[in-house]
């Protein structure tokens, strides 16, 4: 144990390069997005919910997992033990403000509404990302992309379904989804920041359109989602609140340093490096 | 809620789901109830939509339908074979032993 833990501090791999950044932004969304999503796990509004809901944060976690493996590694390898205390360390072993995610995703889940809201809008931003990563200069990236993009068709099928049924339902379902939506919606705009090293990927073609493309193509497919609803308002919004930015250089807000941050990481503190 | 292990299985209730519609049931139940691989194919019906028999006292039976029940033919190998004997004894020596269904006895005979 003592030299597992010993280690440990040497495993983190460099953080720095362009590939590791943007590996870090699709790694971060997905993992603080899961751990937030996995709140309602045992206390979703219906049992059904609750497992669909509980697979799809799980689903977030486990991406992020893998697309951490891809930091320490150029192929993945789940089982080997160097590679699992890497992404351990990278996952769990960083300072808040070394992780890349947009503060939207570590926005406490509220009620269903606002965590539902927060599912439809960024699991289409994931989608549009997985499809623009698909055509990776890098095999590797647009291998796991390929699987990836697989497992999201799930997750877009429930949160459409949700969107249509809440949206549809009229009332007071509605009017709380679209409060909810507004918020989610603006915060979202920080998903398409630049982040360090983004000019470097995009020119080398690991990451083929750079994050104007990215949000314009997020609006086109999310146009048909909300036209049929009435809520294609919502895709004006193009600027973030001041509060909401800055996920992507590590500006976080309290509800990650002081909130899901400590708890996140809290047991993988208690003994760096153990395995679990 | 009704799946399909594998492609030429019969459909099989496999539980119950609830939910608002038929769209809520099919997208929730792939997690509620096959969410480690135990279908190919799933099915939805309302629960309303099954029409129960309303007089279950027609499944009972109050006479031996052992004739009708794998369960009446146990040891049928050593009951033929008695009665095989008993027919010797009494001289009947011309039982023949009927030919397996399907067998061309004409043919076998030349």
């Amino acid at each position: 144990m003592t030299t597992v833990r010993a280690a440990t501090g040497l495993a983190v791999p460099a953080l720095d390069s362009p590939r590791a950044q943007l590996l870090l932004v699709l790694g971060d969304d997905d993992l603080v997005n899961g751990h937030r999503a996995s709140h309602w796990t045992g206390v979703a509004p219906a049992i059904e919910l609750d497992l669909a809901f509980a697979t799809i944060a799980q689903d977030g976690v486990n991406h992020a997992d893998l697309w951490y493996q891809l930091i320490v590694t150029d192929e993945l390898s789940s089982d080997d033990d160097h590679v699992r205390v890497a992404v351990d360390a990278i996952g769990l072993g960083r300072q808040p403000d070394r992780y890349r995610h947009a503060i939207l995703c570590e926005r406490p889940p509220r009620d269903i509404a606002f965590s539902l809201a927060r599912h439809i809008v960024v699991d289409h931003v994931v989608a549009v990302r997985l499809s623009v990563l698909q055509g990776s200069s890098d095999p590797a990236i647009a291998g796991l992309a390929t699987k990836l993009a697989w497992e999201q068709r799930y997750h877009l099928q429930h949160a459409d379904h949700w969107l249509a049924r809440l949206a549809g339902a009229g009332g007071e379902h509605r009017r709380r989804l679209e409060d909810a939506l507004a918020v989610v919606v603006a915060e979202a705009q920080g998903l398409f920041e630049p982040f360090d090293g983004e000019e470097e990927v995009v020119a080398d073609g690991l990451l083929p359109v750079d994050h104007r493309e990215i949000r314009a193509r997020w609006v086109e497919a999310m146009t048909p989602v909300f036209d049929g609803l009435g809520l294609a308002d919502l895709l004006a919004i193009d600027t973030v609140p001041d509060e909401a930015s800055g996920g992507r250089c590590g500006r976080h807000s309290p509800d990650f340093t002081d909130d899901l941050w400590p708890e996140m990481t809290a047991l993988y503190r208690s003994d760096p490096g153990a395995s679990w | 809620m009704f799946g399909r292990r594998r492609v030429n299985d019969s459909l099989a209730h496999v539980g119950r789901i609830h939910a608002a519609d038929r769209d809520t049931a099919l997208v929730l139940a792939r997690e509620t109830h096959f969410r480690h691989n135990e279908a190919v194919d799933y099915a939805v019906v309302r629960s309303d939509q099954l029409h129960h028999v309303d007089d279950k006292s027609i499944l009972e039976r109050h006479v031996d339908i052992d004739y009708r029940l794998q369960a009446g033919y146990s040891g049928f190998r050593d009951k033929r074979a008695a009665a095989r004997e008993a027919a010797e004894r009494r001289g009947m020596t011309d039982l023949q032993t009927r030919p397996a269904p399907g067998r061309d006895v004409s043919s076998e005979s030349t």
